[in-house]
């Protein structure tokens, strides 16, 4: 029998199990479909990391576009599948990614078709995931043939392969899928599993359904699904910046953890003089954050998740950051994850947030100062509990600056 | 405002300079005749749009073509627009800069000339 879909993952124990093992839900990441022998090089000319012309099919590129000023239009993950490019956008990005191409597009051989809303796209993520995608896997008929039996090597982080997926157990063979297997965080002790399996071969009116049911299996195998509130409460935990919150034309890579995603031996790309001379001059003015929560009484609970925008200020009122997301979890959630939550009985909140580089330490504790509107003054007038927050790490996606190419 | 030669509007005008290291770079690739210039702007470089050259001796239906200094310079239309006025240079020495690039078009440019913002 199917569990039922953890909605809040405040309140929903089994959250915390679905942090240590495996979590499924829809992703909402923007699909762009890339036709034109010029693809690959232009996303080159366009992006902080190398988009090689001469990569293989099936590689998979985590880079940053980024505007004249080095600030973030979006992460994206290039995906090659031979003869075309799949881009994933942030959720939400697809179109102003598709107009950032298309401005920059003069003599190009490109065509980008935005194909989201005609696919489905689920993301399953946790220490056991490849245990659980085992089972579901077929072989694919797809350009990119891998054996299902090689397909979870942790050799392969940041690769693509078309396989089948089916009913775990039946041997069947429901879809194509291309799955994706995100670039690893080459510094991280415990690197967590997260795999995209895009549904392919559907369309508008079949790819709600299709992406349902594909949840359905691999929650046979022992996946729990996550509400899309679940699944950014899960994104904090696992400190992935996000579109609207850790990244916009407000930051550049550098201040958002993204320098593993930057080759500065490439040469040119947009952005990249300014981002060049905030590395080398040791510029960068503020950095991501992951953050954990208590009221001063110690305690921490719903009502002290500090709203997105709050001030952070030090000891003496200067300001010194804000808070960009904030989530409550059962106790122990994420524990493992080492995401700064307590093993403990209390309630975890954390987020993330942007703090001034000189204050921008591990162990240093900051005070929240509320929004006006936030409910931080109680009805009878009385300020609520000063909430204080530390900072548990400085968040960096793809690990530290790539070490230089040997020639 | 479009650049005159003879009457002529000239697309990207270049300096005898330019057009004699042109002709040297041509006979090096062993083109003697009908030396031609392709110049065109791609998306890229550190400011959005960057300049693309080539030595050539084949002209195309959608070249504009004018010919200076015993060299054609050839500008695809999708590039003219943004080249449209543009004086082409070459800056020698142990400083220089090789082939540089006024343009008229570029709001900002960055710190080596190569890139430029319209």
């Amino acid at each position: 029998m199917l569990e039922p879909v953890i909605s809040d993952a405040r309140t929903d124990a089994r959250f915390q199990r679905a942090v240590v093992t495996a979590a499924v839900y829809e992703s909402g990441a923007g699909r762009l479909l890339l036709t034109g022998a010029d693809a690959r090089d232009l996303l080159n000319r366009l992006s902080t990391n190398l988009v090689d012309p001469d990569a293989a099919p099936g590689s998979v590129c985590a880079t940053v576009l980024t505007s004249d000023r080095g600030r973030i239009v979006d992460l994206v993950y290039v995906i090659h599948c031979g003869d075309h490019q799949l881009l994933l956008t942030s959720p939400g990005r697809q179109e102003a990614v598709a107009a950032f191409l298309d401005q920059y597009t003069i003599m190009e051989e490109l065509e980008v078709a935005d194909i989201t809303g005609s696919t489905a796209m689920l993301t399953l993520a946790g220490p056991t995931a490849a245990a659980v995608l085992r089972p579901a896997l077929r072989d694919s008929t797809g350009k990119l043939p891998t054996p299902p039996s090689a397909i979870l090597d942790d050799e392969l982080a940041g690769t693509a392969r078309y396989v089948g997926i089916g009913e775990p157990g039946s041997g069947e063979r429901m879809w194509e899928c291309l799955l994706t297997v995100l670039p690893n965080n080459p510094a991280a002790e415990l690197p967590i599993p997260a795999y995209h399996l895009l549904l392919l071969g559907l369309d508008a009116d079949r790819a709600a359904a299709a992406a349902e049911r594909c949840q359905t299996h691999l929650m046979l195998a022992g996946a729990l699904q996550l509400s899309a509130a679940a699944a950014e409460t899960l994104r904090i935990v696992h400190r992935h910046p996000r579109y609207g919150a850790e990244m916009s034309d407000a930051y550049n890579p550098l201040e958002a953890g993204l320098i593993g995603a930057i080759d500065f031996h490439k040469g040119c790309y947009i952005g990249q003089e300014v981002i060049a001379r905030l590395d080398t001059y040791q510029k960068v003015q503020k950095y991501l954050v992951a953050l954990r929560f208590e009221t001063a009484d110690g305690a921490a609970g719903a009502t002290a998740i500090p709203a997105a925008g709050a001030r952070l200020v030090d000891e003496a009122g200067k300001a010194t950051g804000l808070v960009t997301s904030a989530t409550a979890l059962p106790s122990g959630a994420g524990a493992d994850a080492d995401n700064g939550a307590d093993a403990g009985d209390a309630p975890a909140v954390i987020g993330l947030g942007y703090v001034r580089t000189a204050a921008a330490q591990v162990g240093n504790r900051l005070q929240v100062v509320p929004l006006a509107d936030d409910g931080s003054i109680s009805d009878d007038g009385r300020i609520r509990p000063t909430v204080t927050a530390e900072i548990t790490a400085l968040p960096q996606l793809f690990g530290g600056e790539q070490p230089a190419p040997t020639r | 405002m479009p650049i005159t030669q003879d009457g002529v509007e000239l697309t990207v005008a270049i300096s005898e300079k330019a057009a004699e290291k042109i002709k040297y770079f041509a006979t090096k690739e062993g083109i003697t005749d009908n030396v031609g210039l392709r110049v065109a702007v791609k998306g890229g470089g550190c400011s959005g749009l960057t300049y693309d050259l080539a030595i050539t001796d084949q002209e195309r239906e959608s070249d504009k073509i004018v010919e200076q200094y015993g060299v054609k310079v050839m500008v695809d239309k999708k590039s003219y627009i943004y080249l449209v006025g543009t004086e082409l240079d070459f800056s020698d020495g142990l400083n220089g800069k090789g082939f540089v690039f006024e343009n008229p078009n570029a709001k900002k440019a960055c710190g080596c000339g190569t890139s430029f913002a319209v």
